[in-house]
């Protein structure tokens, strides 16, 4: 009895560092998975000559895969398993908008009249082909949605083993494996948040566990499930009434913490749940995700219609409350503070050294990434396009800027701002996509491209 | 208790607005009506300018008792604000962008040209052949309309808000954005998408008249004096808290007519700056969403009770007496 369940002990240990090595492999390999929102190191992709700088609907294009309905949430992507979440209406629902869209007297929040199908959809790397879909739940969404949002914005999750969907829509937390099939549902709840836009904060994993965050005006919660039961670890109230920024698990010199924005402050929790810092200072629409990068994390929140708009940079082992008080730009753990430069949707990029800023409006601002530095102001990308939602990412020394129009500006990194290209796909996008293995996985309003240099 | 007030203010609107109203020291007494929906109206000279949805009426108001309905212009979109100088309208038509409409034929108002904006087009002012186009993605769009049929870009000043509304006088340019900003711009500059001028105001600030050297902005209960008699450098005047939302203003000398919400009409003589007061009121059931004024006429757009935001209401002509 005892040497058996030593060897049930020495068994889990080992299939826990098993775990612990794919998640690892996952997150801080170069490029060869990409299996969260932003890939491992927020839309910073390794150099690599066979990505492609220039694409068009046709002009490098691998294939392009119709993805039914309507989702925001960008793919992700494991060995040759694309996942792509969607909800399909079962009739005609209001198309979004694209750009910086006023909505006048309502406030661009709508209820939906028709049944909707939760998807996710495994699409073969190679060819394109669906390989798998998956309805994960089905009904009418009980709450309202922007006319901009889609029910399907959050971005799964993957270990390699299962992929991990959140649609805060349905209020399902599940994960599936490759092969299609549901290893458990959790159900948190379809919670409206203040302005009824609906959801967008998608999971973040961390070794065991999968992390979510839902601030919603009924009672808002970040929680931890265990990936392979789906059991809750922990669950802590937020005083929050609605965000939909990414929970980042900021893995620093000094400790593992999660660190989640919203409207009301910026939080940072250890890993069983316990509140380890927070900071007040933020709009109330927060959709920004945090990210680390050089031993910083990078928060902001920039919804055009208050003011400040900021963007903090803080450094690892605060402790309590590290709010700015008046005056201040900086303090213990506060590095930076820029009190307008803050987005509305894009998370920005850190490159070289350089914190790169893309307003939504289509501007470009660049500061240095440790001391928040004006390097170069407001830079128009171009005078056409309607606005930006999609977060940046970079590769071989090029920034790319993905418009909701569908068009990808290809700009030079660095000190100075120059518009070297622009890539057309004809569509509307909001989506961030995957870029891995010389390939730019890219998700427009109806379909999913792969796009990577043609061979001739 | 409210409640039972709202009734009876409700019930009196109803069946006895035709009596007159006294107001501190100002009388109202109506004289008309313009049918309703109505969004917001502007007059100018003998006419009255509406705008509904998509749409733009003219009424010739030359009888304030029985307004005439002279002619309209449908755009593709909504229209979201405009003014009228002359005998031109210009319209912020949303994603239509900006509309020249020629009125000079009141009852056959004709589209002399247009000019798509990057986002959605808020409102317009004009200076000379130049036109100033709130839009909502870019900011404050310059619009160069020598070419009377083919107005192009001739610049544009982002602003960090949301830009909201923008006013001439002559060739300066006042603009405001949400939720703080109040630009001064110098049309006849050789730059003028430099501001002259870039100041932080009260939070909520949402629209901008001007009349002599005063700036008015209006929005979320507050009116906001500028004293602009040096266009470069103005001076901010105390702010004023209407009892209602303040939604939109006009202003006559140094009187301001609020459209105050729930809270009717007020009326504020700002003639001592220091010590602004409400000189006239006027009690609506409904909710009032926008005034104009022109002589002894105020107009007035009231929406019944238990209308929603964007329904319009109906313009109630009133006379005012001291």
């Amino acid at each position: 009895m005892h040497l058996r369940a030593e060897g049930l002990i020495l068994k889990r240990i080992c299939l826990a560092a098993a775990l612990v090595f794919a998640t690892l492999a996952g997150a801080g390999a170069a490029t060869d998975q990409w299996a969260q929102f932003r890939g491992p190191r927020a839309g910073q992709i390794a150099d690599d000559p066979t990505l492609p700088d220039s694409w068009s609907e046709t002009e490098n294009v691998a294939w392009k895969t119709t993805i039914p309905g309507i989702g925001w949430s960008s793919p992700v992507v494991w060995d040759d398993h694309v996942f792509v979440t969607s909800a399909i209406p079962s009739g005609d629902e209001r198309a979004p908008i694209r750009g910086l869209y006023d909505p006048g007297d309502d406030n661009g929040s709508f209820k939906a009249t028709h049944e909707h199908r939760w998807m996710l959809y495994d699409v073969d790397f190679k060819t394109g082909r669906i390989r798998w879909e998956k309805e994960i739940a089905r009904g009418i969404p009980s709450i309202g949605k922007h006319i901009k949002n889609s029910f399907a914005t959050e971005t799964p999750v993957t270990d390699g083993r299962l992929v991990y969907t959140y649609l805060g829509s349905a209020g399902l937390l599940t994960a599936v494996d490759f092969k299609g099939k549901t290893i458990w549902t959790k159900e948190t709840g379809a919670l409206a948040g203040a302005s009824e836009y609906s959801s967008g904060s998608s999971p973040a994993l961390y070794k065991d566990r999968v992390i979510i965050v839902n601030d919603n005006r009924a009672q808002s919660f970040i929680a931890a499930y265990e990936l392979r039961t789906g059991r809750e670890l922990w669950n802590v109230p937020r005083q929050e009434s609605q965000s939909w920024a990414t929970p980042l698990v900021w893995e620093n010199e000094l400790r593992t913490e999660i660190v989640t924005a919203s409207t009301n402050k910026v939080r940072s929790y250890d890993l069983d749940g316990g509140l380890l810092w927070e900071l007040k200072g933020m709009t109330n629409l927060s959709t920004p995700s945090p990210f680390a990068n050089q031993g910083l994390v990078y928060i902001s929140s920039g919804y055009p219609g208050t003011s400040p708009r900021p963007v903090y940079a803080i450094k690892p082992g605060a402790s309590g409350d590290i709010s700015l008080v008046k005056d201040q730009t900086s303090n213990e753990f506060v590095a930076w503070y820029q009190p307008q430069l803050g987005t509305y949707n894009t998370s920005a990029l850190v490159l070289g050294g350089y914190y790169y800023t893309l307003l939504d409006r289509g501007f470009l601002l660049c500061h240095d990434a440790k001391t928040g530095r004006e390097i170069y102001g407001r830079q128009r990308i171009s005078a056409e396009s309607s606005g930006f939602t999609a977060s940046p990412w970079s590769y071989n020394g090029k920034i790319f800027l993905l418009s909701e129009d569908g068009d990808t500006f290809v700009v030079q990194a660095g000190p100075e701002f120059k518009l070297l290209g622009k890539n057309s796909v004809n569509e509307m996008t909001m989506a961030t996509p995957a870029v891995l293995r010389g390939s730019v996985l890219l998700r427009t309003q109806s379909k999913l491209y792969r796009i990577a240099r043609a061979k001739k | 208790m409210k409640g039972l007030l709202r009734a009876f203010v409700s019930s009196w609107f109803a069946f006895v607005s035709c009596l007159p109203v006294c107001a501190q020291s100002l009388t109202f007494a109506p004289a008309g009506t313009i049918p309703a929906p109505v969004d917001l109206i502007r007059v100018e000279g003998t006419h009255a300018y509406v705008s509904s949805g998509r749409t733009l009426t003219i009424y010739d108001i030359s009888s304030a008792d029985s307004p005439k309905r002279e002619g309209s212009y449908t755009f593709p979109e909504e229209i979201w604000s405009f003014r009228v100088v002359g005998t031109t309208a210009y319209v912020g038509a949303n994603f239509f962008g900006l509309g020249i409409l020629d009125v000079s034929n009141p009852a056959a108002p004709a589209l002399r040209a247009s000019f798509k904006t990057p986002g959605q087009a808020k409102t317009a002012a004009p200076f000379g052949s130049k036109i100033v186009v709130i839009d909502h993605m870019e900011g404050v769009v310059l619009v160069d309309a020598s070419n009377a049929g083919k107005p192009v870009s001739a610049g544009s000043f982002f602003v960090d808000g949301y830009a909201r509304d923008i006013v001439t006088s002559g060739a300066i340019a006042y603009a405001v954005d949400s939720p703080a900003g109040f630009y001064v711009l110098d049309l006849s500059a050789e730059k003028p998408m430099e501001p002259i001028s870039a100041l932080q105001t009260g939070a909520g600030l949402r629209t901008v008249e001007v009349s002599g050297s005063l700036a008015v902005l209006v929005g979320n209960g507050l009116i906001q004096l500028y004293d602009v008699s040096k266009p470069s450098a103005p001076v901010k005047i105390p702010p004023f808290k209407t009892p209602g939302s303040a939604l939109r203003a006009a202003i006559s000398g140094t009187t301001v007519y609020v459209a105050d919400g729930r809270e009717g009409v007020q009326v504020v003589d700002f003639s001592d700056r220091s010590a602004p007061k409400i000189v006239g009121r006027y009690e609506t059931a409904g909710t009032v969403r926008d005034v104009a004024v022109a002589g002894d006429l105020l107009f007035a757009v009231v929406t019944e009770p238990t209308a929603k935001p964007q329904d319009g209401g109906k313009v109630v002509i009133l006379r005012h007496t001291r």
